[in-house]
């Protein structure tokens, strides 16, 4: 799990440098990213996709959802595998 | 010095005439309203200055010149790169204190006109995105961070992904890998046939999915600014799959991409040689009295007036085509037209006129460019730093690729569209226009409307979508759903949604806010509500309708012919 979160930190900085020193953490919501969207949404899906084995649903990227929830979300497919 | 100051006029002057959005205006405003409160302004001013030391302070303490502990990198390239980040840690500090700063500016000044107000806010913001840190490559550790891994390569393909695009006048980057999707086989491919064609749209009918179908079929008029597969993008985020599972037989508009000879069709022709043609056409194929006519953006402004245009016909026709219509995202009233209406002033207007007369079409790499520019975070500035800072492949996101199949614009209709909707606001106004013949009056629809509008819009702002309630005559069901203008319309159900709406009778409503504080949340897709909807009357149960018909023959396999043209 540490290592699906710590990806998809890492793959928020760049995507939303804006995000600047804010710290990322399970809790931290998808809206709290500035300027986050539905099109930001859309280039997010885009990187997960790219990094992990699964498709994400664009309508589970909205600001409420939480970097945990992601985690989970992945964590549980990648467990399957 | 008196050289000089002439040379300054000259600038001065040649950038008003220049200034076709009206952006120097709107900025004088401010300046204006903060010189009538110099004392104020200097207190700006100071704070902006604490503001930026207090940055510098906090971030030169967390500075520490990082020693050799991994012991794989020499400790000059470590720390380089060390001070890389800190020098773009601070500057993304700057950047946001600077942001903050002209946008209280702007929000905080006083006695000018909120529209104007907007207008500033606006094209500041395109400027502030323009100059973020992230943009540069000396201030994007993570650019530098790749050039560094791949020995520079990452800025050479960048820079080779750059060449390609403005080879073939692309001045913004490719959205999307274009080199995935192939229409009609992995996007826009649901089967079904073209069963009519004239020169301004094919007509898409799909096959159906399901043993018994619904009587009343339902109509899509696309919008024509882009393509029709929004609404067939693959599954499941396919709106046409979805609905042909429910039982009900779906149509589709796919417009013609405009070229130089189409330059004379109007606005009108798109609404009785479009709208109101595929109408009839569903009819004669689903032996149907009525259809369920729904459309999207300004595809929904041609449907609405034709509404207007059938019910002042009552009198001669026993029963109206369309039993109820649909509206997603759609302005009809263009008194607040969002962030578009940026880029529509009377003096911009004449220059798109201007630029329409060579070819007798508005070139889609001005609409696109309008279109990136309202989301210009995520359309331009975040495409960028990823294709031409840090080398990467364009994305393979169906949504993008859409989003970058951009159509031209028929001359006349769009000056039509720009000067009498948006400038002058017409379709709104009892009797304001004539069309086919016959005077536009919304107040004479009867059928139920229902209307969605989403949250986050910049082309068509909810609250002015809801106006719309106020103006027909009939019972109207209003939803409001999370998201923006494609991503809240394309919004399949699914156990993972954490999309939201609010949905409720609207007849008659003018006060957007008023309408939300009655409704209650609900999650997930509005989709499922509006199956509801359409099942009061979507007639008896039956065997589906041949493909085509005699008068109607399929004509070839869908997505037919139009949609390929670029």
């Amino acid at each position: 799990m540490d290592d699906i979160l710590a990806k998809i930190k890492s793959g928020i900085q760049e995507l939303f440098p804006d995000i600047g020193s804010l710290p990322i953490t399970a809790d931290t919501r998808l809206g709290e990213i500035p300027d986050f969207d539905s099109m930001a949404a859309v280039n997010l899906q885009t990187f997960l996709e790219a990094n992990f084995p699964l498709k994400i649903p664009l309508d589970m990227l909205n600001e409420e959802t939480t970097i945990g929830e992601l985690v989970i979300h992945i964590g549980k497919y990648v467990r399957k595998k | 010095m008196a050289n000089m100051s002439e040379k300054n006029k000259a600038v001065a002057q040649t950038g008003k005439e220049a200034d076709i959005f009206g952006i120097i205006p709107a900025l004088n405003e401010v300046y204006r309203s903060w010189m009538e409160r110099p004392g104020e302004f200097e207190r700006m001013r100071m704070d902006l200055i604490v503001r930026l030391e207090e940055a510098a302070m906090e971030e030169l303490a967390r500075y520490v010149p990082a020693g050799d502990s991994s012991g794989e990198k020499k400790e000059d390239e470590v720390s380089f790169l060390d001070m890389i980040r800190t020098g773009a840690q601070l500057a993304r500090k700057y950047h946001a204190i600077y942001q903050k700063w002209i946008r209280e500016l702007i929000e905080e000044a006083r006695g000018i006109n909120e529209r104007e107000r907007q207008r500033a806010l606006f094209w500041v913001r395109q400027a502030i995105s323009a100059c973020s840190p992230a943009n540069f490559f000396w201030t994007n550790p993570g650019a530098l961070q790749r050039f560094v891994d791949s020995s520079g390569e990452s800025l050479v393909r960048g820079f080779q992904r750059l060449h390609e695009d403005l080879q073939l006048g692309n001045f913004l980057l490719r959205l999307a890998d274009d080199t995935v999707w192939k229409i009609g086989e992995n996007i826009a491919a649901t089967p079904g046939y073209v069963v009519f064609r004239n020169d301004l749209m094919e007509l898409i009918q799909y096959e159906p999915s399901t043993e018994r179908t619904h009587a009343v079929p339902i109509v899509f008029i696309q919008p024509w600014i882009n393509k029709f597969y929004i609404f067939d993008l693959n599954p499941p985020m396919s709106f046409v799959s979805y609905l042909r599972d429910r039982g009900f037989t779906v149509f589709i508009i796919s417009w013609k991409n405009p070229t130089t000879t189409m330059r004379g069709v109007t606005f009108e022709d798109y609404m009785l040689r479009g709208a109101l043609k595929a109408v009839e056409a569903a009819r004669a194929i689903c032996r149907s009295g009525t259809v369920h006519a729904a459309g999207y953006c300004i595809g929904g402004t041609v449907l609405a007036a034709l509404m207007a245009w059938l019910n002042r016909d009552r009198s001669k026709r026993k029963v109206t085509p369309v039993v109820d219509w649909t509206l997603f995202s759609t302005l009809v009233d263009f008194s607040e037209p969002g962030d578009l209406g940026f880029f529509i002033t009377e003096r911009s207007v004449e220059a798109i006129e201007a630029a329409m007369k060579d070819k007798g079409y508005l070139s889609e790499k001005y609409i696109e460019m309008a279109f990136r520019m309202l989301g210009s975070d995520s359309l331009i500035w975040r495409n960028f730093v990823q294709t031409c800072l840090f080398g990467m492949d364009p994305p393979k996101s169906d949504i993008l690729f859409w989003n970058s199949d951009s159509t031209r614009l028929p001359e006349a209709m769009c000056a039509f569209y720009l000067r009498e909707l948006y400038l002058s606001n017409r379709l709104a106004e009892k009797d304001g226009l004539v069309l086919g013949g016959r005077p536009i009056d919304l107040g004479l629809i009867e059928q139920p409307l229902y209307a969605v509008g989403t949250q986050l819009d910049h082309i068509c702002p909810w609250k002015s979508t809801f106006k719309t309630c106020g103006l027909v005559g009939g019972p109207v069901r209003y939803v409001l759903s999370s998201e923006g203008h494609i991503t809240g319309i394309v919004n399949p159900p699914s156990e993972t949604s954490r999309r939201r709406y609010w949905a409720g009778d609207a007849e008659g409503e003018r006060d957007p806010e008023d309408w939300l504080r009655r409704r209650e949340e609900k999650i997930g897709s509005w989709w499922e509500d509006w199956i509801i909807w359409l099942s009061e009357r979507r007639g008896d149960e039956r065997r589906p309708p041949s493909m085509g018909s005699r008068k109607y023959p399929p004509l070839e396999k869908a997505p037919g012919t139009y949609v390929l043209e670029r």
